[in-house]
């Protein structure tokens, strides 16, 4: 434990390089805001965090050969073991993961931090009072005994996050017999186990020898915590879950960092917890829900499913049988009367247009459609036409994640627009491509007082003159809210199925007249 | 007196960040979040600080507690540290390159 007044030159200087590397850190997180400089700004806070590990094993001893060899020898073996063991596995998942499994990723690492955290926690409570540098008094304890409950409550969290978004677990919001009672209890224990950590030992009421028994007791309640809240909450609320998650893992590791008294840690941890609450805040606002109902699961009024999102949620579910019986009948009679009443001309608006504006939805990445409609859009510029995209907040299953999606089938991310920045245009545009979208477009959302989408800003396509719309199919999207634009008489036009499917057909005929 | 200073620096780091990180746009987000992973990995530096501190100041039963745990804790936030920066990296590269070459 490091004591500001009373500071050896070491001391001072791990200070000194720290204040500089959160600096450096900063400034890269700075250079994320130009895309153009968004790569430099990334090396930069992993040199940081490289001599941030650099540093700390100078400053810790393991490379002062004044002191025990065996220990020393052991300890460098065990630090630099562990070290490789991770360097190996996050190259491998980082060279691995697909672009669609962004979200469970990013929820796993979330959970791998939280971990991480918690066991610093463990261990700095298992070793206080026995030297020096694990301090036994009232902060250390108590901070140590949050770092425990917030890494353990992130560490599972984000497992059931990630399983439900790796389909390993049922997307369904599960809600137990008075959940929201043994949620709120759940959480009064954590924060009880905390305080008695921090207030027990030092008052003397309890001998610090019996530590270990809140301890363990903080770890149970904690993760039971993590679990009991997670569970609870439906697919459709994932992006806000997840970002909620990313900050939990950053405040882990500060908290951790008060604990060892580390002020990188502190810093760090505090910015990341500042990263996952502005994405928490952006989510929340894009579907118009408190973050309090979100974690309390509560839904509005009638609906039972948690509202929002874009994609259809049968597509995801009947991603193995891509098309069932049913539907198919359904689509064909939907082609055909369609094709009856429009006959060829159905794509003169399309062939004719000189600006367009395609709106991507999460259909479409369960379809694996973006290189198709890469490849539509090609075919409009080769055309004569301007196309953009106009991405919703939650357009996907984290924040950002269609753009990325967009991005890997080479779309141009200077094409890709924030609702803000197009919504005027949908007006004055000659035709809209919708592609497995649904939610994000509804305009029942402006208009339909007392549904779970009422309120939430839609991308106004239904403004759009032309719309061509390439969905799995015309059922209510998961906010189960009908979308009217479906009834629209004139300038709607509806291909159904996968959109891979109907997607090329779409493209062959609009290439062969 | 420590612990006013080391709770004001994470008042102060969360406020920097809370508004140099407004300014990210949403094509970034997800880079940004898989960055944040990264950086929530710095719990590296206890780690390895408690794990050396375990080995060197103990005997026995405590230094082998201190051991396993912090394997296993070093273990684990390295793989978000590498694995968070190398992820963001190529996500960052899918996303620039496009216009690197339409300019050439």
């Amino acid at each position: 434990m490091m004591d500001f007044k009373n500071l050896s030159t070491s001391d001072i200087i791990y200070l000194i390089i720290s204040a500089v590397l959160i600096c450096m850190v900063l400034f890269g997180i700075f250079l994320l805001s130009r895309v153009k400089k968004a790569r430099l700004g990334n090396g930069l806070s992993a040199i940081a965090l490289l001599a941030g590990i650099i540093l700390v094993l100078i400053h810790s001893g393991v490379f002062d050969f004044n002191r025990d060899t065996n220990s020393l020898i052991l300890g460098i073996v065990i630090i630099f073991l562990a070290l490789a063991l991770g360097s190996v596995i996050g190259i491998v998942l980082s060279k691995k993961v697909k672009m669609i499994e962004m979200p469970q990723l990013v929820a796993l690492l979330n959970g791998l931090g939280g971990a991480a955290s918690a066991i610093v926690g463990i261990t700095t409570l298992a070793l206080a009072g026995k030297s020096p540098m694990f301090s036994s008094g009232a902060f250390a304890l108590t901070t140590a005994a949050l770092a425990i409950s917030v890494g353990m409550i992130t560490l599972s969290g984000s497992l059931i996050a990630a399983g439900k978004l790796h389909r390993i677990l049922p997307q369904k919001q599960i809600v137990l017999r008075g959940h929201q009672v043994l949620t709120i209890v759940l959480l009064v224990l954590t924060i009880a186990l905390v305080a008695l950590s921090g207030i027990l030992v030092p008052t003397g009421i309890m001998s610090i020898k019996y530590l270990w028994i809140l301890l363990l007791l903080n770890v149970v309640v904690s993760t039971l915590f993590g679990l009991v809240f997670s569970i609870r909450v439906g697919g459709a609320d994932m992006p806000i879950t997840i970002s909620l998650l990313n900050s939990f893992s950053g405040v882990a590791g500060a908290i951790a960092g008060l604990a060892l008294y580390d002020i990188l840690l502190v810093a760090i941890g505090g910015i990341v917890g500042a990263s996952g609450l502005i994405l928490t805040q952006i989510m929340c606002k894009a579907i118009n829900r408190s973050l309090i109902d979100i974690l309390l699961g509560k839904a509005k009024k009638t609906q039972d499913a948690a509202p929002a999102l874009d994609a259809e949620t049968k597509d995801e579910e009947s991603k193995d049988a891509p098309v069932e019986q049913t539907t198919e009948a359904q689509t064909t009679d939907a082609q055909t009367s369609e094709e009856v009443q429009e006959e060829k001309d159905e794509f003169a608006a399309l062939r004719n247009a000189k600006d367009v504006i395609i709106v991507p939805g999460y259909g479409m990445a369960i379809a694996q459609a973006q290189h198709l409609v890469k490849e539509l859009a090609n075919y409009l510029v080769s055309n004569g036409a301007k196309v953009r995209y106009a991405i919703h907040p939650v357009a996907g299953r984290m924040p950002g994640h269609m753009n990325v999606l967009l991005c890997e089938a080479d779309v141009d991310y200077e094409d890709l627009f924030e609702m803000s920045d197009i919504d005027a245009d949908f007006k004055t545009c000659d035709a809209v491509i919708v592609v497995g979208a649904n939610d994000v477009l509804n305009p029942a959302a402006n208009t339909a007082v007392g549904t779970p989408i009422y309120g939430m800003p839609v991308l106004s396509v239904n403004d759009a003159k032309e719309i061509y719309i390439f969905n799995y199919d015309t059922k209510p999207g998961y906010a189960g809210v009908d979308n009217p634009i479906y009834e629209r008489k004139n300038g709607v036009h509806i291909f159904l199925g996968n959109a891979s499917d109907t997607l090329q057909q779409a493209l062959n005929e609009l290439k062969n007249n | 007196m420590t612990e006013i200073i080391l709770i004001s620096i994470f008042i102060v780091a969360t406020i920097v960040g809370y508004i140099l990180i407004n300014n990210v746009p949403s094509l970034l987000h997800t880079p940004l979040m898989s960055g944040m992973n990264a950086l929530s990995g710095v719990t590296v530096l206890g780690a390895i600080a408690a794990t050396a501190g375990a080995v060197l100041l103990f005997n026995n039963g405590d230094k082998i507690f201190g051991l396993i745990f912090g394997f296993i804790a070093i273990a684990l936030a390295t793989v978000n540290v590498v694995g968070g920066f190398a992820i963001t990296d190529r996500m960052l590269k899918m996303i620039v390159k496009k216009k690197d070459k339409s300019e050439e």
